[in-house]
């Protein structure tokens, strides 16, 4: 055993550097809303960087620092897992939990999380609502006398897509008409249902709440995830919902995230994992989902 | 909800106008917290119709402008899914 003896007074005691700070997550899941203890008080800090007024034994995460490696001190370090994570294949990552431009009541902009494509709307009778469903922020696609959709600032190629989606008022089984979660500016190029289904029709690799293969209706809030129907590499003009009241989605969006492939197993059910938890659907995953219980984390 | 159709010329008059209503009803935006400028650009795309003239969804309390007038429902010239 290594020690220091000092003699104080003619007594010798070991020497013991002070306690590092540990850190935990007292409550929550670790993503925004989450409440982060320290067994000592310090500052704060997000990927080395200090929290602002952050400087007490316990801290409240925040959508902007999900992803990033948080500290107390010299604690230990807690960093959630995000798509931020992700080494390759980014094309865009919206979320309105985040940031969105909301003028009269109507999302204008949802800015890309990556940095990567923005969407937008410049359009005012063609935005959606910006809204609030079930606690969680949204840009609701409702059915009016003009298409309701979004574009990407640039020409991307998406070819897997994982969206936290409501379909119509969440109880229907079937769709009502045909529409597209989801659109390329390319004849059939789109993750759409069929009028009378409830399924996607023509997509690969579809999951619902983490199940290959599920229903996608009901959606009253659902994660639904699948590669589009006469997928292309080409890079396209790309729409959430679609530019026609025949074909537009009907329903809500709370977040977003498009790749330009198609992840494997393990990397789909971090992002899973990390959807869930961070809108509220974690009870929705199988019960052997490996981040129903916590969600995915890095450190 | 309902449409404004007209000439191209009396919708796309119409479109400015609606646009200029909505921007002054609506001047600003929220983005990250942050008041911004309304980034708005237009009211609405103006598209044809299977009448031969041209459509804009109203802009909402606002008499259709001159040359326009206003209906419930069209039928676009056009479709391609």
């Amino acid at each position: 055993m290594l020690g220091i003896g000092i003699r104080l007074g003619g007594a010798e005691r070991p020497f013991s550097p002070p306690a590092a700070p540990v850190i935990a997550i007292a409550s929550g899941s670790g993503y925004a809303g989450s409440v982060y203890s320290s067994t000592v008080a310090g500052q704060w800090t997000a990927d080395g960087v200090a929290i602002a007024g952050a400087t007490g034994t316990a801290w409240t995460m925040t959508a902007a620092y999900e992803g990033k490696a948080i500290r107390c001190g010299a604690s230990n370090v807690i960093r959630m897992w995000t798509p931020a994570a992700l080494t390759a294949g980014q094309v865009c990552w919206l979320d309105p939990k985040w940031s969105q431009t909301v003028a009269g009541g109507k999302v204008a902009v949802l800015p890309d999380r990556f940095g990567l494509c923005d969407f937008v709307q410049s359009n005012a009778a063609n935005q959606p609502v910006s809204g609030m469903i079930d606690g969680y922020p949204a840009a609701v696609f409702t059915d009016g006398s003009a298409a309701v959709f979004m574009s990407s600032v640039v020409s991307v190629a998406p070819m897997w897509w994982c969206v936290v989606a409501r379909y119509g008022t969440g109880a229907e089984t079937t769709f009502a008409r045909a529409t597209c979660l989801v659109s390329g500016a390319a004849s059939n190029l789109d993750i759409r249902g069929a009028a009378g289904a409830s399924v996607w029709s023509g997509v690969s690799a579809s999951c619902v709440d983490g199940v290959p293969g599920a229903a996608v209706l009901p959606m009253a809030r659902r994660i639904v995830s699948a590669g589009p129907r006469n997928a292309t590499t080409a890079a396209l003009s790309w729409r959430l919902g679609y530019p026609n009241t025949s074909l537009s989605w009907s329903g809500a969006l709370f977040e977003i995230l498009a790749l330009s492939s198609t992840p494997d197993t393990a990397t789909r059910q971090k992002i899973e994992g990390c959807m869930a938890w961070r809108n509220g659907l974690a009870g929705a995953l199988p019960t052997d989902h490996p981040y129903r219980t916590n969600a995915p984390r890095i450190a | 909800m309902s449409y404004w159709t007209g000439s191209e010329a009396a919708i796309a008059a119409a479109n400015a106008a609606a646009w200029a209503a909505y921007i002054a009803d609506y001047p600003t935006a929220e983005h990250g917290g942050e008041t911004v400028a309304n980034p708005t650009t237009a009211w609405a795309e103006p598209a044809p119709t299977v009448a031969g003239d041209w459509a804009i969804p109203a802009y909402p309390g606002m008499t259709a402008p001159e040359g326009c007038r206003e209906v419930a429902a069209v039928e676009w010239a056009s479709f391609s899914p």
